[in-house]
């Protein structure tokens, strides 16, 4: 044989190799679309429940501060998406939609408030989420509230953790909030109705800490928060 | 008797063609539109948990429900299939958590030291996708 001719019979031998290789790529790629297909078919859930806001009470700041021209596009459609998935108005969530605090530093985002039904006071701490008071009872009236966790340095590309945060709205009533982390008291500022506090992470010895409020008649009411994150 | 040979300049374009072709098919199969209920009208006693299937760019959670006491409550977390899990975010009303994982799971949680199991309505997860 020539040598012409084992070079033909390799060129021959490779092309098929390839065109083996590239079916069978294609075909790997076309199990991947199935695979991902059957991920990609419509939860099946409820989408909404009626909407029944609990406790709620009046919120000075959202009367008193306009719209932000400067709320971001994805905060609206998370305050949208949020109304309508708690069964509220998504209308009504963005017409109402208020900024309430903007001083939380780089990474900690901002505090808003809006009414998915024009009434009930709904919270946001963006790019944290959002929380309606939906509970039927609350050892706390007047105080929505949740505790926004944060980011683990190992998440983060920049490699710096966000701290897990007690974020809050306190209604007109309230005077003034005050946070017992490990036995010590750590009063929360609030401004346009609205408080942040970076809380500790990591395991705890303790399974509570605590919210107390005190509102403009002098009553005191409290909350268990949990200590470990 | 087998002879290896270089490369011709077309057998490359070919080649460089098959792989973009795998490429082009798979990448948009892996990191599709996804999304989950992963409870659904459910009780939650204290610790209970529910997990949801993993996936790609997650980047939101959450959850509805009912207490039977204003002081019991839901947690949320992301967790990379490696291991670990963010810290958790704590819900005393239906709450969302629109933080991000590039690829892990959803955790929906009722605190280990609550009172009275949980109304869990939804537990819901998606990705930037969905």
């Amino acid at each position: 044989m020539t040598r012409g001719g084992s070079t033909a019979i390799a060129g021959n031998n490779m092309r098929s190799r390839w065109v083996i290789v590239g079916l069978a790529g294609v075909a790997a790629s076309g199990a991947l679309v199935v695979a991902a297909g059957a991920f990609q078919s419509k939860p099946t859930g409820p989408s909404a429940r009626p909407w029944a806001p609990g406790i709620h009470a009046p919120v000075e700041a959202m009367n008193r501060l306009a719209p932000d021209p400067a709320t971001p596009a994805e905060a609206v459609a998370e305050v949208r998406d949020f109304a309508e998935r708690s069964g509220g108005s998504a209308a009504s969530a963005t017409l109402t939609l208020r900024t309430l605090r903007d001083d939380l530093g780089p990474r900690a985002g901002t505090i808003h408030a809006f009414s998915p039904d024009g009434l009930t006071v709904c919270l946001m701490h963006w790019r944290f989420g959002s929380t309606c008071p939906s509970a039927p009872s609350t050892p706390t009236p007047g105080l929505l509230f949740m505790v926004s966790g944060g980011y683990p340095a190992w998440a983060r590309a920049d490699g710096i953790a966000v701290p897990s945060a007690l974020v809050g709205i306190a209604a007109d009533n309230v005077r003034s909030v005050t946070f017992i982390e490990d036995g010590v008291a750590r009063p929360a500022e609030i401004r346009n109705n609205a408080f942040y506090l970076p809380v500790k992470e990591g395991p705890a010895d303790h399974p509570w800490d605590e919210l107390r409020v005190e509102y403009d008649t002098g009553a005191t009411a409290s909350v268990r928060v949990p200590a470990g994150r | 008797m087998r002879v290896r040979t270089h490369d011709s300049p077309r057998r490359h374009r070919l080649k460089l063609l098959v792989l973009v072709g795998i490429a082009a098919l798979a990448i948009p199969a892996v990191a599709g539109a996804w999304a989950q209920y992963y409870a659904v009208t459910q009780w939650f006693g204290p610790g209970g948990v529910e997990t949801s299937g993993s996936n790609y760019d997650i980047n939101y959670n959450y959850t509805a429900f009912t207490s039977q006491v204003g002081t019991d409550f839901m947690r949320l977390n992301l967790c990379p299939t490696t291991g670990g899990c963010y810290p958790y975010k704590d819900c005393y009303n239906d709450c969302s958590d629109p933080r991000t994982i590039s690829y892990g799971y959803a955790k929906c949680t009722a605190y280990l030291y609550n009172t009275y199991s949980i109304n869990v309505n939804s537990c819901y997860v998606r990705n930037i996708y969905g």
